[in-house]
């Protein structure tokens, strides 16, 4: 019922988006060219659809070397335990007399390779997602469309293994280390205290960013044996930071969306359609996000890990270009009304600056780009399987033609990246 | 028992391992065994220019090793007379070669390059440039423009040498016709510049009197930062007239057309029978001095440094030849320039000043303690063989009685004048003659010439060692605290300075759940006291003190183990100290760890007695660890009899161990949350002598406050500003007269090193402590004012220009070292402060090493953490605790 409900509110807001971190999560992306509805722009008018998907189990990820890890480790290399987050050098870069750093004058320890080092794992679900969306056609080759997502996702399981040597007797670095900081019962009231920043399950629920695209697409028929048309379009689009963003205080609380940052994603695509049933395309989609100031979780020393960071500091952030490629391949009404499609489609999130303006920080080391940092560039591979079928087939002259799609989206490849497997549907209304 | 161990030192010599951290410094192939096959003169080059020494062959026989130089990429000699050679643009078969070569200097800014003179008796200079040619001088002249007779003494300088030549037909110097000339090297080859009348009449020895007599020839020495060359005289006697002057010590400026100057003042106001060291007036006053050197100490005033003075009454030469006098000299700078004036300066400085002395009473007398270097005598009939200055550091060389090398350090007030000296410290021990040394502080090694047969043709190094490699107590050590990584958490070494520990030096080492005494060594007789070491072979099986509880006797064993018992519910260990009361003669070993502290006594409360013997066989069986107070989280345990500290990270207690352990009344003296700062505050050191006490912290360093007393019922604490510093604070280490900071009462300085990681950046500061007694005063603690970047603005001292957590230093050596952190490797460093290439960024060479070059002495890639940078006190070794052992060097 509440599905059904978040649906409804979509398909009443006539809504679309697509989202981005500072690394890659293939949040359901409402104006994918892959999983967007046929349509006929010769002949339709309006379409008016919803589409939901759910994560069929928990969210995948793979970490900054590409080895397969918990979403919380993807900032980490290669590492068995992955040791996702250096207490030591958290703890670092603060004032003489803040208590961040009588804390680690307290522990009076030394990062060797292992003291203070954690790994804090977690399980990360996508409860639902999905999309309204609100598609106008005009002069037979364009159309304007508006989206607004929604989404709701889950962290749970959260689980913190101290990585400090424990040995017997302890040495006495490791003792305070293990004492005053890493001991998981130590450490989540302290990062609360110190840092104000919650370790802990969530469940958050919100919107996306709502964007709105101008779309033009042509058929142009081949007048051959074999190739029988050939389909270009094209896109442009704004997206609006409606979506809600990253909670700054909230373990690995990732926005829906680009967090407070307009866009402007444009795309190509060309599809070409050989005997009748069978066609290829291939699809290149890049986005220009802009960048946007904002008080962020930033490092305040080097070496320092993304997971839990202490600072804060006002920022630029300027995102790095977003590339998403397609290719695809499929049948086209066989039988009449059907239609299959199979999708390889990579994402990549390039690499992302801060420029601080704030006295309080080093720009240098909030900028640091060490090879786990969350400011480097991500990517995606991903497969999708999608099958639609139009009713109006079997209609005679509807006024409306109903279209159902069904469609999984399988994320098998990545670096820094997490990925939920997901399946979901569309239900069309074409006027 | 004390001629047990000197049967043990006898066996030591041909048996043991004594020598083991010293290596052969390979020369010549003619005979591996020794680095030359004939007898070695030495020239140790005292900038850090060079890696450290040079050599040549006091005979024929040494082919192209005639004159060599240490290598410190090849660790060896490497040969400066090739049998062919270019000379003055010619090839031809190198004069220097398989020949007999008695004088070598340096250019003090060319490290390759090199003065000799082959025969001193027939001189002919050579000059071998940095790229190998030779060239040769003119004829050497004496003061008269006749063919010199002989060499006196040859002093390297910026841009050529000095030599002090005797007459034609005489090879005394001081004989009319004696002088100074001054050779230069203009486009690699010789030009004499000068020649400079310095006979015994002149006014520089007679001080406007008449002649005096001179003879045994005379020493050279060149200040860098002066610009200025000291001639000393070996013997001197003034004339026979009651009113008849003496300077042991002429001046000279470094032109071709000034004449040599002598030191200044009011010559009409010396006092007959007044020992002004190297000024007296009187008839037939003698003088002696064996050697002379040129001291810039880290606070840059410049000390003529004497091996001998003038004699009092009855004195003979010798008797004054195991005694350095340091001589403090005027150091006039431009105002404009900041640069030094010579033709004004290195006179004779004023008592606490940077002027000249204008009247006799403005000079110090051989009995004030600025210019005692060592505090005194070194032992009866301890002849120095040479005398070495580095840094803030004297060292005698001596091979009699006692050979070895002996430090003394000199200590500053808040202006950097040296208000006195750390007694003499064998820091080299070895039963081998040591008949000449030298020191690179960049690696930290020391070179000694020492013989092989009877002859002085070997050359032997310290070397850094660890593991399997390690001998004697080091080897115990690892032994007794491996294989488990990290043993060691605390290294101390304790020797007659501190109170209970009587005739015996030793290291106590203290481990997560464990702690070792460790005898190093036992005096022998001497003021101050010396010491010998240990044989490696009387380190065995140690005495077990199992659960704590010493059940045996541990008679001659140098070694004891305290394991178990309490030390299971303290661990980890952290800390330990040596607590003794003089009221009930009564000293204890008290350990702290992050669950408590406790002390080793006996269930009566008695420890070991006032002291030990001459080994450990004091402690008594029955002694055993017992809780003291209810303590977590044990940073530091200190002691300053009869009181002892326990810091915790918030807090320091004072225990009154006056009357014993017994109800010893227990006071918390400073809290944070409380007098030091907020509650998050966390001490991190703290230092106490007498009334004085310092406590550092994360927020900065707090001192006794004025008036008030660290023994007092409620003492007061003041923040103590650090100019321009770092925090948090990492370590306070005192410096006091006898070279430990229980003497601090009587003057001396305190380092203070802070830091942190984040600006990756550490640095020391410097504190004057004045004398005190009672009572603490507005000015009983200053930072250094010399210390500055601009003047007349305090700043640090050194700044290491990366991030070091730990730091050691003898004065004229620093190791500092970081644990590792992350991808940063674990590394020992020295800063190359004193290489005269050095420009860091203000007038003051010796503050800010940041520019300069950082030499990675030991690059330590396993071991994570360094517990203890130690100097160990009786024996000069270097110890490195780190978390996979030891690293030791002496």
């Amino acid at each position: 019922m509440k599905l059904l409900k978040s649906t409804s509110i979509a398909v009443l807001l006539l809504s679309a988006t697509m989202p981005m971190q500072a690394f890659l999560i293939n949040l359901f992306k409402p104006y994918d060219m892959m999983i967007h509805p046929y349509v006929d722009y010769a002949t339709e008018t309006i379409q008016a659809y919803a589409t939901v998907e759910c994560g069929v189990s928990k969210a995948k990820a793979w970490n900054a070397d590409g080895e397969v890890s918990s979403p919380l480790s993807i900032w980490t290399i290669g590492q068995c335990p992955a040791q996702n987050q250096r207490g030591l050098q958290m703890l670092e870069g603060f004032g003489v007399d803040s208590p961040i750093t009588q804390l680690l004058t307290k522990i009076d320890a030394n990062n060797n390779g292992e003291r203070g080092n954690l790994n804090i794992m977690a399980n990360l679900h996508l409860d639902v997602a999905g999309t309204g969306a609100f598609r106008y056609f005009f002069l037979e080759q364009c159309a304007v469309s508006l989206y607004l997502p929604f989404y709701r996702y889950r962290l749970t399981d959260l689980c913190i293994k101290d990585l400090t040597p424990q040995e017997d007797p302890p040495t006495p670095q490791d003792y305070r280390t293990h004492t005053f900081l890493t001991d998981p019962a130590v450490f989540v009231p302290t990062v609360r205290e110190l840092g104000c920043f919650e370790v802990t399950n969530w469940e958050r629920t919100g919107l996306g960013d709502i964007s709105l695209f101008f779309d033009w697409q042509r058929d142009f028929p081949q007048a051959k044996t074999f190739l029988k048309s050939v389909m270009v379009a094209a896109r442009i689009g704004i997206v609006a930071p409606s979506g809600r963003h990253t909670d700054q205080d909230l373990i690995f609380a990732f926005p829906f969306g680009y967090d407070k940052s307009w866009a402007i994603p444009f795309g190509f695509t060309l599809e070409t359609l050989f005997a009748e049933y069978a066609y290829v395309g291939f699809d290149i989609e890049l986005t220009q996000i802009f960048g946007q100031s904002g008080r962020e979780r930033v490092h305040t020393a080097h070496d320092q890990t993304d997971l839990v960071l202490l600072g804060k500091g006002n920022v630029y952030r300027d995102p790095g270009i977003e590339q998403q490629y397609s290719i695809y391949a499929g049948l086209k009404n066989l039988p009449r009304g059907l239609n299959m499609r199979a999708v390889y489609q990579y994402r990549k999130h390039s690499t992302d600056t801060l420029s601080a303006y704030d006295n309080c920080i080093n720009s240098a080391i909030a900028n640091e780009s060490n090879e786990a940092s969350s400011l480097l560039d991500s990517t995606l591979h991903m497969a999708i399987l999608r099958m639609d079928y139009d009713f109006s087939v079997l209609m005679d002259n509807p006024c409306v033609a109903p279209q159902l799609e069904l469609f999984a989206r399988i994320p098998f490849n990545g670096k820094r990246a997490v990925g939920n497997t997901t399946i979901g549907f569309s239900l069309i209304l074409d006027f | 028992m004390k001629r047990i161990f000197f049967v043990c030192i006898l066996f030591s010599l041909f048996f043991s391992g004594q020598l083991s951290a010293l290596v052969l410094v390979p020369g010549s192939p003619i005979d591996p065994a020794t680095t030359l096959p004939v007898a070695i003169n030495f020239f140790p080059v005292i900038n850090d220019l060079a890696d450290g020494v040079f050599i040549s062959a006091r005979a024929t026989g040494a082919q192209e090793y005639a004159v060599a130089g240490y290598q410190r990429s090849s660790q060896k000699f490497v040969p400066y007379a090739e049998q062919s050679v270019l000379l003055n643009g010619e090839t031809v078969t190198n004069p220097l070669y398989n020949a007999e070569v008695d004088l070598v200097a340096f250019a003090t800014n060319q490290p390759s390059a090199f003065f000799a003179v082959p025969n001193k008796n027939s001189p002919i200079l050579y000059y071998r440039s940095g790229f190998g040619a030779l060239s040769n001088a003119p004829n050497i002249t004496d003061a008269n423009g006749n063919p010199a007779s002989s060499v006196a003494a040859m002093v390297g300088t910026s841009g050529g040498v000095y030599m002090a030549v005797t007459p034609q037909g005489s090879t005394n110097f001081g004989d009319p016709g004696s002088g100074i000339i001054l050779v230069a090297t203009i486009s690699n080859a010789l030009q004499m510049l000068s020649t400079i009348s310095l006979n015994a009449s002149n006014i520089a020895f007679t001080l406007n009197t008449n002649p005096v007599t001179m003879m045994n020839g005379v020493s050279l020495a060149w200040s860098i930062p002066l610009n200025l060359v000291y001639c000393a005289g070996a013997h001197i006697t003034s004339g026979a007239v009651p009113t008849d002057r003496v300077s042991l010590v002429a001046r000279g400026f470094s032109t071709s057309i000034t004449p040599i100057l002598y030191p200044t003042f009011d010559v009409s106001s010396l006092v007959t029978g007044t020992n002004y060291g190297i000024l007296a007036t009187g008839a037939s006053v003698t003088g002696a001095i064996a050697f002379e050197q040129l001291l810039e100490t880290s606070t840059r005033q410049v000390l003529l440094v004497t091996c001998g003075r003038i004699l009092n009454g009855g004195e003979m030469p010798i008797d004054v030849q195991n005694q350095v006098y340091a001589f403090p000299l005027n150091r006039e700078t431009d105002p404009a320039s900041g640069l030094v004036v010579s033709n004004t300066s290195g006179f004779l400085a004023k008592k606490g000043s940077n002027d000249a002395a204008l009247t006799a009473s403005d000079l110090y007398t051989i009995t004030d303690a600025p210019v005692q270097v060592g505090q005194g005598p070194l032992p009866t009939n301890a002849i120095l063989n040479q005398l070495l200055v580095n840094g803030d550091c004297v060292y005698a060389i001596v091979n009699a009685v006692f050979p070895g090398v002996y430090m003394s350090r000199a200590l500053f007030d808040t202006n950097g004048f040296v208000i006195g000296w750390t007694s003499w410290a064998r820091i080299i021990n070895t039963p081998n003659p040591v008949l000449a040394a030298a020191l690179n502080t960049i690696t930290g090694t020391w070179f000694m010439l020492t013989t092989t047969g009877g002859v002085a043709n070997t050359i032997m190094r310290t070397v850094w060692q660890a593991g399997d490699a390690l001998t004697g107590v080091a080897n115990s050590l690892i032994r007794l605290t491996g294989p488990a990584p990290q043993s060691i958490t605390a290294l101390n070494g304790y020797d007659y300075r501190t109170p209970g520990l009587g005739d015996i030096s030793l290291l106590v080492c203290v481990e997560r759940n464990q702690v070792i005494l460790a005898q190093t060594g036992f005096t022998i007789p001497g003021t101050p006291p010396f010491y010998e070491q240990l044989p490696d072979f009387a380190y065995g099986t140690p005495i077990v003190a199992t659960n704590t509880v010493l059940s045996t006797p541990v008679g001659s064993n140098p070694l004891v183990q305290i394991t178990g018992g309490i030390f299971d519910d303290m661990e980890p260990l952290t800390t330990a100290t040596i607590a003794h009361s003089d009221t009930i003669a009564e000293s204890w070993l008290v350990v702290g760890g992050e669950y408590g502290a406790a002390i080793w006594a006996m269930q009566n409360g008695d420890g070991w007695g006032n002291a030990f013997g001459d080994n450990l066989s004091a402690l008594p069986e029955g002694l055993v660890m017992q809780s003291l107070g209810n303590y977590t989280d044990v940073r530091t345990v200190y002691a300053d009899a009869p009181y002892l500290y326990i810091a915790t990270s918030s807090q320091v207690d004072r225990i009154d161990l006056t009357n014993g352990i017994a109800n010893a009344p227990v006071v918390t003296i400073a809290k944070t949350g409380g007098n030091l700062g907020t509650a998050n505050n966390v001490i991190t050191d703290i230092l106490f002598c007498k009334e004085l006490g310092l406590i550092s912290t994360t927020v900065g360093l707090y001192r006794i406050a004025s008036g008030s007393s660290a023994r007092a019922a409620d003492p007061l604490w003041v923040f103590q500003k650090l100019p321009e510093s770092e925090f948090p604070i990492k370590t306070i280490t005192g410096y006091g007269l006898n070279g430990i900071a229980n003497s601090l009462d009587q003057g001396g300085d305190c380092w203070i090193l802070s830091g942190t990681a984040r600006n990756n950046r550490s640095i020391i500061n410097r504190l004057a402590i004045s004398p005190f007694a009672g009572t603490i005063a507005d000015n009983t603690v200053t930072p250094f004012a010399c210390d500055s970047f601009v003047n007349q603005k305090p700043s640090f001292f050194l700044d290491f220009g990366i991030y070091q957590d730990s730091v050691v230093s003898d004065g004229a050596q620093y190791f500092f070292a970081r644990s590792v952190e992350s991808l940063i490797p674990t590394m020992i460093r020295t800063p190359n402060i004193r290489n005269p290439l050095a420009q860091p960024r203000s007038t003051n060479r010796f503050v800010g090493v940041q520019s300069l070059p950082m030499q990675p002495l030991l690059p330590l890639d396993s071991p994570s953490d360094i517990n203890a940078l130690l100097q160990e006190p009786a024996t000069g070794a270097w110890y490195i605790a780190t978390s996979t052992g030891l690293i030791v060097q002496g």
